[in-house]
Protein backbone atom coordinates (compact mmCIF):
# COMPACT_ATOMS: atom_id res chain seq x y z
CA UNK A 1 0.00 0.00 0.00
CA UNK A 2 1.72 3.29 -0.91
CA UNK A 3 -0.84 5.21 1.19
CA UNK A 4 -2.62 9.10 0.59
CA UNK A 5 -0.75 12.33 0.31
CA UNK A 6 -2.04 15.31 1.33
CA UNK A 7 -0.25 18.66 -0.25
CA UNK A 8 -0.88 22.22 1.42
CA UNK A 9 -0.04 25.04 0.16
CA UNK A 10 -1.38 28.62 -0.28
CA UNK A 11 0.54 28.53 -3.74
CA UNK A 12 -2.27 26.97 -6.58
CA UNK A 13 1.59 26.12 -8.59
CA UNK A 14 3.26 24.79 -6.48
CA UNK A 15 0.24 22.43 -5.45
CA UNK A 16 0.35 21.89 -9.03
CA UNK A 17 4.01 21.35 -9.81
CA UNK A 18 4.54 19.16 -6.00
CA UNK A 19 0.93 17.01 -7.56
CA UNK A 20 2.44 16.01 -10.98
CA UNK A 21 5.83 15.45 -9.48
CA UNK A 22 4.96 13.14 -6.68
CA UNK A 23 1.82 11.05 -8.67
CA UNK A 24 3.75 7.89 -8.96
CA UNK A 25 4.67 7.95 -5.10
CA UNK A 26 0.84 7.95 -3.62
CA UNK A 27 -1.90 6.27 -3.97
CA UNK A 28 -3.99 9.41 -4.33
CA UNK A 29 -2.91 12.92 -3.76
CA UNK A 30 -4.90 15.91 -2.21
CA UNK A 31 -4.27 19.16 -2.16
CA UNK A 32 -5.47 22.23 -0.32
CA UNK A 33 -4.82 25.87 -0.48
CA UNK A 34 -4.95 26.68 3.33
CA UNK A 35 -4.98 24.90 6.61
CA UNK A 36 -9.03 25.36 7.30
CA UNK A 37 -9.66 22.83 3.73
CA UNK A 38 -6.80 20.66 4.69
CA UNK A 39 -8.55 19.84 8.74
CA UNK A 40 -11.24 18.80 6.12
CA UNK A 41 -9.41 17.00 3.39
CA UNK A 42 -7.76 15.30 6.36
CA UNK A 43 -11.59 14.70 8.87
CA UNK A 44 -12.30 13.15 5.42
CA UNK A 45 -9.99 11.18 4.01
CA UNK A 46 -7.57 8.43 4.82
CA UNK A 47 -3.90 10.34 4.99
CA UNK A 48 -0.78 8.66 5.63
CA UNK A 49 1.51 11.52 5.03
CA UNK A 50 1.02 15.49 4.94
CA UNK A 51 3.54 17.76 2.79
CA UNK A 52 2.44 21.30 4.35
CA UNK A 53 4.03 25.41 3.93
CA UNK A 54 4.08 27.34 7.48
CA UNK A 55 4.06 30.50 5.89
CA UNK A 56 0.01 30.57 4.75
CA UNK A 57 -2.44 32.87 5.15
CA UNK A 58 -6.05 31.63 7.96
CA UNK A 59 -3.87 29.07 9.49
CA UNK A 60 -0.19 28.56 9.51
CA UNK A 61 2.10 25.44 9.48
CA UNK A 62 2.02 25.49 13.19
CA UNK A 63 -1.91 25.97 13.77
CA UNK A 64 -2.47 22.95 11.20
CA UNK A 65 -0.01 20.10 12.90
CA UNK A 66 -1.65 21.47 16.24
CA UNK A 67 -5.18 21.00 15.32
CA UNK A 68 -4.98 17.78 13.86
CA UNK A 69 -2.24 16.35 16.79
CA UNK A 70 -5.24 17.48 18.99
CA UNK A 71 -7.60 15.33 17.23
CA UNK A 72 -4.85 12.62 17.84
CA UNK A 73 -4.08 12.07 14.52
CA UNK A 74 -0.38 11.31 14.45
CA UNK A 75 0.25 11.49 10.48
CA UNK A 76 3.34 12.27 9.24
CA UNK A 77 4.43 16.00 8.95
CA UNK A 78 7.00 17.04 6.38
CA UNK A 79 7.37 20.97 6.10
CA UNK A 80 8.64 22.42 2.55
CA UNK A 81 9.19 25.89 3.10
CA UNK A 82 11.07 28.88 1.67
CA UNK A 83 13.86 30.02 4.46
CA UNK A 84 10.76 30.56 7.21
CA UNK A 85 9.54 32.37 10.23
CA UNK A 86 12.55 30.51 12.86
CA UNK A 87 9.76 31.52 16.05
CA UNK A 88 7.50 29.29 13.98
CA UNK A 89 9.83 26.33 12.95
CA UNK A 90 10.76 26.14 16.79
CA UNK A 91 7.46 26.07 17.62
CA UNK A 92 6.50 23.41 15.20
CA UNK A 93 8.83 21.09 16.46
CA UNK A 94 6.83 20.58 19.30
CA UNK A 95 4.17 18.76 17.70
CA UNK A 96 6.19 16.18 15.80
CA UNK A 97 7.69 16.83 12.27
CA UNK A 98 9.22 13.61 9.72
CA UNK A 99 11.25 16.22 7.47
CA UNK A 100 12.36 19.47 7.09
CA UNK A 101 12.88 20.45 3.58
CA UNK A 102 14.21 24.10 2.39
CA UNK A 103 11.64 25.15 -1.18
CA UNK A 104 12.70 24.35 -4.30
CA UNK A 105 14.25 20.91 -3.20
CA UNK A 106 12.07 18.55 -5.24
CA UNK A 107 14.60 15.66 -5.32
CA UNK A 108 15.02 15.57 -1.59
CA UNK A 109 11.02 16.03 -1.05
CA UNK A 110 10.10 12.73 -3.29
CA UNK A 111 12.78 10.31 -1.18
CA UNK A 112 10.99 12.24 1.97
CA UNK A 113 7.54 11.40 1.08
CA UNK A 114 8.35 8.03 0.26
CA UNK A 115 9.85 7.28 3.57
CA UNK A 116 6.94 9.84 5.11
CA UNK A 117 4.21 7.50 3.38
CA UNK A 118 5.98 4.43 4.35
CA UNK A 119 5.87 5.64 7.90
CA UNK A 120 2.37 6.31 7.71
CA UNK A 121 1.31 3.29 6.74
CA UNK A 122 3.19 1.58 9.47
CA UNK A 123 1.87 4.04 12.14
CA UNK A 124 -1.82 3.16 11.30
CA UNK A 125 -0.62 -0.54 11.33
CA UNK A 126 1.09 -0.04 15.14
CA UNK A 127 4.53 -0.65 13.92
CA UNK A 128 5.90 2.76 14.21
CA UNK A 129 9.78 3.17 13.21
CA UNK A 130 9.89 4.43 17.00
CA UNK A 131 9.73 2.12 19.08
CA UNK A 132 12.23 1.41 22.12
CA UNK A 133 14.43 -1.84 21.83
CA UNK A 134 13.21 -4.75 24.17
CA UNK A 135 15.11 -6.40 26.60
CA UNK A 136 15.21 -9.42 25.00
CA UNK A 137 16.67 -8.24 21.90
CA UNK A 138 19.10 -6.09 24.21
CA UNK A 139 20.20 -9.64 25.06
CA UNK A 140 20.43 -10.68 22.19
CA UNK A 141 22.78 -8.75 20.59
CA UNK A 142 25.15 -8.45 23.54
CA UNK A 143 25.42 -12.38 22.76
CA UNK A 144 26.21 -11.76 18.81
CA UNK A 145 28.17 -9.28 19.68
CA UNK A 146 30.61 -11.64 22.08
CA UNK A 147 30.49 -13.86 19.06
CA UNK A 148 32.15 -12.03 16.51
CA UNK B 1 20.21 34.71 30.78
CA UNK B 2 20.28 35.72 27.71
CA UNK B 3 23.94 33.93 25.96
CA UNK B 4 22.98 35.48 22.54
CA UNK B 5 25.41 37.19 21.29
CA UNK B 6 27.47 36.84 24.29
CA UNK B 7 29.94 33.64 23.13
CA UNK B 8 31.68 32.76 26.46
CA UNK B 9 34.32 30.65 25.91
CA UNK B 10 37.86 32.24 26.63
CA UNK B 11 40.25 31.75 23.58
CA UNK B 12 43.11 30.20 25.67
CA UNK B 13 45.38 29.25 23.16
CA UNK B 14 47.37 31.24 20.95
CA UNK B 15 48.83 28.18 19.00
CA UNK B 16 47.08 25.30 18.12
CA UNK B 17 48.27 22.02 17.40
CA UNK B 18 48.53 18.82 15.37
CA UNK B 19 50.20 15.48 15.02
CA UNK B 20 52.55 15.15 12.50
CA UNK B 21 51.13 12.13 10.65
CA UNK B 22 47.18 13.85 10.77
CA UNK B 23 49.26 16.48 8.91
CA UNK B 24 48.08 15.93 5.22
CA UNK B 25 49.70 18.17 2.67
CA UNK B 26 52.17 16.29 1.02
CA UNK B 27 53.61 19.13 -0.64
CA UNK B 28 53.99 22.50 0.72
CA UNK B 29 52.51 23.88 3.99
CA UNK B 30 49.81 26.57 3.61
CA UNK B 31 50.89 27.75 6.96
CA UNK B 32 54.09 28.97 9.23
CA UNK B 33 54.96 25.46 11.55
CA UNK B 34 56.69 25.59 14.77
CA UNK B 35 58.49 22.82 16.40
CA UNK B 36 58.87 22.76 20.57
CA UNK B 37 62.37 22.45 21.50
CA UNK B 38 64.24 20.93 24.61
CA UNK B 39 63.80 24.17 26.80
CA UNK B 40 59.95 24.21 26.23
CA UNK B 41 60.04 27.04 23.40
CA UNK B 42 58.10 27.04 19.86
CA UNK B 43 60.62 27.93 17.19
CA UNK B 44 59.59 28.53 13.36
CA UNK B 45 60.55 25.62 11.45
CA UNK B 46 59.08 25.44 8.15
CA UNK B 47 57.82 28.26 6.38
CA UNK B 48 54.71 29.06 5.02
CA UNK B 49 55.00 27.26 1.41
CA UNK B 50 58.11 24.94 2.23
CA UNK B 51 57.89 21.77 1.97
CA UNK B 52 57.74 19.53 5.08
CA UNK B 53 59.40 15.72 5.50
CA UNK B 54 56.54 14.26 7.95
CA UNK B 55 58.52 10.79 7.86
CA UNK B 56 61.74 12.77 9.13
CA UNK B 57 59.48 14.30 11.85
CA UNK B 58 58.07 11.42 12.66
CA UNK B 59 61.62 9.60 13.10
CA UNK B 60 62.24 11.90 15.84
CA UNK B 61 59.92 10.56 17.82
CA UNK B 62 61.31 10.34 21.18
CA UNK B 63 59.69 8.23 24.09
CA UNK B 64 59.17 10.55 26.17
CA UNK B 65 56.95 12.97 24.18
CA UNK B 66 54.57 12.99 21.56
CA UNK B 67 55.16 15.09 18.99
CA UNK B 68 53.18 17.76 17.66
CA UNK B 69 53.08 20.62 14.57
CA UNK B 70 52.26 24.05 15.88
CA UNK B 71 50.80 26.87 14.35
CA UNK B 72 49.20 30.33 15.82
CA UNK B 73 45.84 30.76 16.28
CA UNK B 74 45.35 32.99 14.00
CA UNK B 75 46.46 31.07 11.00
CA UNK B 76 43.96 27.56 11.70
CA UNK B 77 41.17 29.30 9.44
CA UNK B 78 43.47 29.14 6.75
CA UNK B 79 44.66 25.40 8.10
CA UNK B 80 41.10 24.10 7.80
CA UNK B 81 40.04 25.71 4.48
CA UNK B 82 43.40 24.10 3.14
CA UNK B 83 42.74 20.50 4.76
CA UNK B 84 38.79 21.10 3.34
CA UNK B 85 40.51 20.96 0.12
CA UNK B 86 42.95 18.13 0.69
CA UNK B 87 39.90 15.97 2.77
CA UNK B 88 37.77 16.57 -0.88
CA UNK B 89 40.98 15.59 -3.04
CA UNK B 90 41.75 12.28 -0.65
CA UNK B 91 38.98 10.78 1.14
CA UNK B 92 37.70 8.62 -1.88
CA UNK B 93 41.50 7.42 -2.91
CA UNK B 94 41.43 3.72 -2.70
CA UNK B 95 45.23 3.91 -2.32
CA UNK B 96 44.80 5.57 1.27
CA UNK B 97 43.83 3.72 3.85
CA UNK B 98 40.56 4.30 5.96
CA UNK B 99 42.06 4.57 9.21
CA UNK B 100 44.82 7.58 7.72
CA UNK B 101 41.44 8.94 6.28
CA UNK B 102 39.60 8.64 9.90
CA UNK B 103 42.89 10.85 11.69
CA UNK B 104 42.37 12.93 9.09
CA UNK B 105 38.76 13.96 9.42
CA UNK B 106 39.11 13.99 13.33
CA UNK B 107 41.66 16.35 13.13
CA UNK B 108 40.17 18.89 11.00
CA UNK B 109 37.02 18.48 13.09
CA UNK B 110 39.04 18.77 16.14
CA UNK B 111 40.66 22.01 14.72
CA UNK B 112 37.22 23.13 13.63
CA UNK B 113 35.83 23.18 16.75
CA UNK B 114 38.61 24.89 18.21
CA UNK B 115 38.24 27.66 16.07
CA UNK B 116 34.26 27.83 16.80
CA UNK B 117 35.02 27.80 20.06
CA UNK B 118 37.67 30.52 19.86
CA UNK B 119 36.20 32.83 17.29
CA UNK B 120 32.21 31.80 16.74
CA UNK B 121 30.91 30.98 13.46
CA UNK B 122 30.55 33.30 10.28
CA UNK B 123 29.31 32.90 6.46
CA UNK B 124 32.87 31.34 5.73
CA UNK B 125 33.10 29.14 8.28
CA UNK B 126 29.41 27.42 8.05
CA UNK B 127 30.64 26.98 4.28
CA UNK B 128 33.49 25.34 5.15
CA UNK B 129 31.39 23.11 7.05
CA UNK B 130 29.65 22.31 4.57
CA UNK B 131 32.41 21.60 2.11
CA UNK B 132 33.54 19.59 4.88
CA UNK B 133 30.78 17.63 5.21
CA UNK B 134 30.63 16.49 1.71
CA UNK B 135 33.80 15.45 1.72
CA UNK B 136 32.74 13.07 5.00
CA UNK B 137 30.15 12.39 2.86
CA UNK B 138 32.26 10.31 0.19
CA UNK B 139 34.17 8.59 3.10
CA UNK B 140 30.78 7.23 4.77
CA UNK B 141 29.50 6.06 1.15
CA UNK B 142 32.79 4.36 0.52
CA UNK B 143 33.68 3.12 4.15
CA UNK B 144 30.64 3.08 5.86
CA UNK B 145 30.96 -0.73 6.46
CA UNK B 146 34.48 -0.21 7.84
CA UNK B 147 33.61 1.79 11.13
CA UNK B 148 35.08 -0.67 13.81
CA UNK B 149 38.69 0.33 11.87
CA UNK B 150 37.95 3.57 14.08
CA UNK B 151 40.69 3.66 16.84
CA UNK B 152 40.20 6.30 20.13
CA UNK B 153 43.53 8.20 20.52
CA UNK B 154 44.57 8.16 24.11
CA UNK B 155 45.62 11.62 23.76
CA UNK B 156 42.64 13.03 22.42
CA UNK B 157 40.66 15.57 24.18
CA UNK B 158 37.37 13.96 25.10
CA UNK B 159 35.02 16.86 23.61
CA UNK B 160 36.95 17.31 19.85
CA UNK B 161 36.75 13.02 19.76
CA UNK B 162 33.16 13.51 21.03
CA UNK B 163 32.32 15.39 17.87
CA UNK B 164 34.22 13.51 16.16
CA UNK B 165 32.48 10.08 16.71
CA UNK B 166 28.96 11.62 16.73
CA UNK B 167 29.94 12.96 13.05
CA UNK B 168 31.49 9.34 11.25
CA UNK B 169 28.59 7.49 13.47
CA UNK B 170 26.03 9.60 12.64
CA UNK B 171 26.57 9.18 8.79
CA UNK B 172 27.53 5.77 9.12
CA UNK B 173 24.13 5.24 10.98
CA UNK B 174 22.22 7.16 8.13
CA UNK B 175 23.40 4.54 5.66
CA UNK B 176 22.33 1.78 7.41
CA UNK B 177 18.86 3.13 8.14
CA UNK B 178 18.33 3.74 4.74
CA UNK B 179 18.07 7.32 5.08
CA UNK B 180 20.79 6.83 2.25
CA UNK B 181 20.49 10.04 -0.13
CA UNK B 182 23.38 12.58 -0.23
CA UNK B 183 21.18 15.43 0.94
CA UNK B 184 19.91 13.90 4.03
CA UNK B 185 23.53 12.28 4.62
CA UNK B 186 25.07 15.35 4.47
CA UNK B 187 22.47 17.15 6.45
CA UNK B 188 23.37 14.39 9.23
CA UNK B 189 26.93 15.43 8.85
CA UNK B 190 26.64 18.91 9.21
CA UNK B 191 23.94 18.61 12.13
CA UNK B 192 26.22 16.46 14.02
CA UNK B 193 29.67 18.80 13.51
CA UNK B 194 27.25 21.52 14.61
CA UNK B 195 25.37 19.73 17.32
CA UNK B 196 27.24 21.46 20.63
CA UNK B 197 27.68 25.01 19.05
CA UNK B 198 25.17 26.23 21.61
CA UNK B 199 27.52 24.85 24.33
CA UNK B 200 30.47 26.69 22.91
CA UNK B 201 28.22 30.03 23.92
CA UNK B 202 27.19 28.99 27.14
CA UNK B 203 29.63 30.64 29.90
CA UNK B 204 32.46 27.86 30.46
CA UNK B 205 31.89 28.21 34.11
CA UNK B 206 28.26 26.75 33.74
CA UNK B 207 29.58 24.14 32.31
CA UNK B 208 32.28 23.09 34.65
CA UNK B 209 29.50 23.77 37.84
CA UNK B 210 27.30 21.28 35.51
CA UNK B 211 29.79 18.59 35.51
CA UNK B 212 27.89 15.76 38.10
CA UNK B 213 26.19 18.98 39.90
CA UNK B 214 22.54 18.62 40.07
CA UNK B 215 21.80 21.91 41.20
CA UNK B 216 18.63 22.77 39.30
CA UNK B 217 19.62 26.41 38.31
CA UNK B 218 22.53 25.89 36.61
CA UNK B 219 20.56 22.83 34.79
CA UNK B 220 18.19 24.61 33.59
CA UNK B 221 20.86 26.81 32.01
CA UNK B 222 22.65 24.43 30.33
CA UNK B 223 19.42 22.92 29.38
CA UNK B 224 18.96 25.83 27.24
CA UNK B 225 22.03 24.90 24.46
CA UNK B 226 20.50 22.87 21.92
CA UNK B 227 18.01 25.90 21.49
CA UNK B 228 20.53 28.41 21.70
CA UNK B 229 22.07 26.66 19.04
CA UNK B 230 19.82 26.82 16.52
CA UNK B 231 19.15 30.62 17.31
CA UNK B 232 22.78 31.00 16.38
CA UNK B 233 22.37 29.20 13.38
CA UNK B 234 19.32 30.67 11.99
CA UNK B 235 21.77 33.65 11.66
CA UNK B 236 23.06 31.76 8.35
CA UNK B 237 21.00 31.62 5.23
CA UNK B 238 23.03 28.51 4.05
CA UNK B 239 21.92 25.92 7.27
CA UNK B 240 19.21 24.38 6.44
CA UNK B 241 16.05 24.03 8.72
CA UNK B 242 16.73 20.31 8.64
CA UNK B 243 20.24 20.73 10.31
CA UNK B 244 18.59 23.37 13.02
CA UNK B 245 16.08 20.75 13.83
CA UNK B 246 18.73 18.35 14.67
CA UNK B 247 20.63 20.54 16.71
CA UNK B 248 17.35 21.94 18.89
CA UNK B 249 16.50 18.03 19.30
CA UNK B 250 19.99 16.61 19.93
CA UNK B 251 19.18 15.61 23.33
CA UNK B 252 15.85 14.34 23.05
CA UNK B 253 14.90 11.08 24.11
CA UNK B 254 11.93 8.80 23.16
CA UNK B 255 10.86 8.29 26.93
CA UNK B 256 10.40 12.59 26.97
CA UNK B 257 12.73 12.34 29.93
CA UNK B 258 15.01 14.88 26.86
CA UNK B 259 15.32 18.71 27.29
CA UNK B 260 14.26 20.88 26.05
CA UNK B 261 11.02 20.01 24.79
CA UNK B 262 10.47 16.75 26.34
CA UNK B 263 9.45 15.41 23.00
CA UNK B 264 8.35 11.50 23.22
CA UNK B 265 8.72 8.70 20.03
CA UNK B 266 7.22 9.69 17.39
CA UNK B 267 7.44 13.49 17.75
CA UNK B 268 11.43 13.79 17.47
CA UNK B 269 12.81 14.50 14.22
CA UNK B 270 14.26 11.24 12.72
CA UNK B 271 17.62 12.42 11.73
CA UNK B 272 17.80 14.44 15.32
CA UNK B 273 17.20 10.51 16.67
CA UNK B 274 20.18 9.63 14.93
CA UNK B 275 22.59 12.52 16.34
CA UNK B 276 21.07 12.10 19.78
CA UNK B 277 21.89 8.24 20.16
CA UNK B 278 25.12 8.67 18.28
CA UNK B 279 25.52 11.63 20.73
CA UNK B 280 24.85 9.31 23.68
CA UNK B 281 26.77 6.05 22.57
CA UNK B 282 30.08 9.02 21.56
CA UNK B 283 30.54 9.98 25.00
CA UNK B 284 30.57 6.14 26.06
CA UNK B 285 33.24 5.31 24.20
CA UNK B 286 35.00 9.03 24.47
CA UNK B 287 34.74 9.25 28.31
CA UNK B 288 35.74 5.35 28.81
CA UNK B 289 38.77 5.59 25.90
CA UNK B 290 37.37 1.80 25.08
CA UNK B 291 36.85 0.33 21.46
CA UNK B 292 34.16 1.01 19.24
CA UNK B 293 32.56 -2.41 20.43
CA UNK B 294 33.28 -2.56 23.91
CA UNK B 295 31.73 0.85 24.69
CA UNK B 296 28.87 -0.30 22.89
CA UNK B 297 28.19 -3.22 25.03
CA UNK B 298 28.70 -0.69 27.85
CA UNK B 299 25.89 1.59 26.45
CA UNK B 300 23.73 -1.42 25.91
CA UNK B 301 24.01 -2.50 29.65
CA UNK B 302 22.87 0.78 31.15
CA UNK B 303 19.64 0.35 31.06
CA UNK B 304 19.30 3.99 32.20
CA UNK B 305 19.65 4.82 28.76
CA UNK B 306 19.07 2.00 26.22
CA UNK B 307 15.52 2.21 26.18
CA UNK B 308 15.80 6.08 25.59
CA UNK B 309 16.65 5.11 22.11
CA UNK B 310 14.85 3.31 19.06
CA UNK B 311 15.10 -0.27 18.28
CA UNK B 312 15.85 0.60 14.57
CA UNK B 313 19.02 3.21 15.52
CA UNK B 314 20.49 0.21 17.86
CA UNK B 315 20.02 -2.02 15.23
CA UNK B 316 21.40 -0.01 12.36
CA UNK B 317 24.68 0.04 15.09
CA UNK B 318 25.02 -3.22 15.86
CA UNK B 319 25.38 -3.79 11.73
CA UNK B 320 27.50 -0.65 11.20
CA UNK B 321 29.92 -2.84 13.78
CA UNK B 322 29.50 -5.67 12.44
CA UNK B 323 30.59 -4.12 9.06
CA UNK B 324 27.67 -5.72 7.20
CA UNK B 325 27.49 -4.50 3.20
CA UNK B 326 24.45 -3.38 2.32
CA UNK B 327 22.33 -4.44 -1.16
CA UNK B 328 23.18 -1.73 -3.31
CA UNK B 329 20.09 -2.27 -5.09
CA UNK B 330 17.90 -1.84 -2.16
CA UNK B 331 20.30 0.46 0.20
CA UNK B 332 18.98 -0.77 3.50
CA UNK B 333 19.02 -4.10 4.93
CA UNK B 334 17.02 -3.62 8.27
Amino acid sequence: MKGNLLLVDDEPLILKNLKFNLEDYAENIFTAENGLIALDVLAEQNIQCVVCDINMPKMNGVEVIKAIREKGNNVPFIFYTAHGNHELMMEVAQYGAFDFLNKPDLTGLEDSVIKGLKEGVSREQGSASSEAIKPGEVEDILLSLDED
Amino acid sequence: MNFIGKRMAAESMTYFKLKPQEFGFKKKTPINLYLKKADGKLELTYKKGSVVDITELTNQTTQEAVPYLYSKANERIIYIRQASYFLEENLHQRKLSVEKKFSYVRSLISILIQEIKANGLDASLVRDISYISTSIYGLINTHYNEMNKITISPQAETEFEDVFLVTILSGAICKYMGWDNQRTIETVLMGAILHDIGKYYVPEHLLEQYQGNTSQTIDLDVKKHPRLGADILDEFSEVSEAVKQIVLQHHECNDGSGYPMGLNAFKIYPLAKIVAFANEYSEVVSDQRVKLKDGFKLFLQNKETVFKYDSSTIKAMVKCLKGEVLNKATGSNL
